[in-house]
């Protein structure tokens, strides 16, 4: 059995190249959330960002050897499923589908859902969806930027690294992307501040 | 610092990434401008809110199904010979570059040296004529000096009517030659 603290992502990644079917378990195990909820802020469909996360963890099942160690793993992993979300997002572009807004199904599973009131509960998803559908405005380059800055909490050099580009540039992106949330979601806050 | 270079720096200066002087202009443009104040305020709480956003979490059957594709998807096989110059360079280049590189400077090679003209090519050997009549211009006959080179000494086949080129050596060395026995009957 692995010890969840005692290997590093690399460390890990080593492991499985090395056969050791144990560690991409343990990997799977800390990346599945992360890339869920970066994939699903990308594309704005929870179905649709499973299936890609499932694409990605595939992907590193069988392409474990294509890793190098000159980056870090959480660097190759968000690019797979960086890639694999603007494919998802070119095929839609292409058959032309206007998806939906799917949110708020009775499948969502919220982390902190179980001690909020209803009318909180109905607040928190109003302003979630306004979040979300605010995110889905943004060009893909300030969208992806921020989603790894503010919501994965990465930091710029490994967004650098991901997106492959360079630091000013990835600061520059976050800095327009955040002014152009915040002047999305100007009206939200307001509402919010009169109920109060 | 004017509204423009503070919107600029808004996230710079959320993260503590500007210098004490930018810091003091900053500040004192935003004590002074609400709009800015506003801005400012607004990209603040937007990154408080996105941090503290609900996460979702995969759905209980994503083990299984992760499973069940990892089963079924065959693993893909490495090249030897590509995992062999995995990392490394050859002449400076990546491997595939630089294969690529040799084989198209060898293609040229060949190219160029199938291209030279060579005297056993057999086209060549089918024109010359079996039976050349030598046609002799100057004042020395053949017989005069046999192993010399003479440069005015022009073999003409006769038996060779196909080319063009060899048409027009005929035509210029009579022209010639009936030139240079006038000379020589003026001379006379």
């Amino acid at each position: 059995m692995i010890d969840k603290h005692k290997y590093s992502d690399e460390e890990l990644i080593y492991r499985f190249q090395q056969g050791d079917e144990v560690a991409y378990i343990e990997l799977v195990n800390r990346y599945r959330n992360r890339l869920i909820n970066f994939v699903y802020r990308y594309i704005g469909d929870r179905n649709d960002a499973e299936d890609i996360v499932q694409d990605t963890l595939v992907k590193l099942y069988t392409h474990k050897h294509f890793y190098r160690n000159i980056a870090k793993f959480s660097t190759w992993i968000y690019t797979i499923a960086s890639n694999l979300a603007k494919t998802e997002l070119r095929k839609r572009k292409r058959r032309k589908v206007t998806v939906l807004s799917k949110m708020g199904g009775e499948d969502r599973e919220f982390d902190p859902a179980s001690e909020i009131t209803a009318d909180e509960f109905a607040e928190g998803r109003h302003t979630e969806r306004e979040i979300q559908n605010a995110i889905q405005s943004l060009p893909l380059h300030f969208r992806t930027a921020v989603i790894l800055r503010d919501i994965q909490e990465l930091s710029y050099e490994e967004i650098s690294n991901i997106l492959d580009v360079p630091l000013g540039t990835v600061k520059s992106r976050i800095n327009r992307a955040r002014l152009q949330l915040q002047e999305e979601l100007k009206h939200v806050k307001q509402k919010g501040r009169k109920r109060i | 610092m004017n509204c423009y270079e503070v919107r600029d720096i808004i996230s710079s200066y959320i993260e503590n990434e500007l210098s004490i002087q930018s810091i003091n202009q900053f500040d004192e443009h935003v004590n002074n401008c609400k709009n800015c104040d506003g801005t400012y305020l607004g990209v603040l709480s937007l990154i408080t809110t996105l941090r503290s956003s609900p996460r979702i979490t995969v759905s209980n059957r994503f083990n299984s199904k992760l499973q069940e594709r990892i089963n079924n998807v065959s693993i893909k096989t490495i090249n030897p010979i590509s995992h062999l110059f995995r990392d490394k360079l050859v002449f400076g280049f990546e491997p595939k570059y630089a294969f690529v590189s040799i084989i198209a400077v060898v293609a040229i090679i060949f190219l160029m040296v199938g291209l030279l003209p060579t005297n056993e090519n057999p086209s060549l050997e089918t024109s010359i004529p079996t039976e050349i009549t030598p046609v002799f211009t100057g004042s020395s006959s053949p017989n005069d000096n046999p192993g010399m080179y003479n440069p005015d000494v022009n073999l003409v086949s006769e038996t060779d009517g196909d080319s063009v080129k060899t048409t027009e050596n005929k035509k210029g060395t009579v022209s010639d030659f009936e030139g240079r026995i006038k000379l020589v009957k003026d001379r006379r």
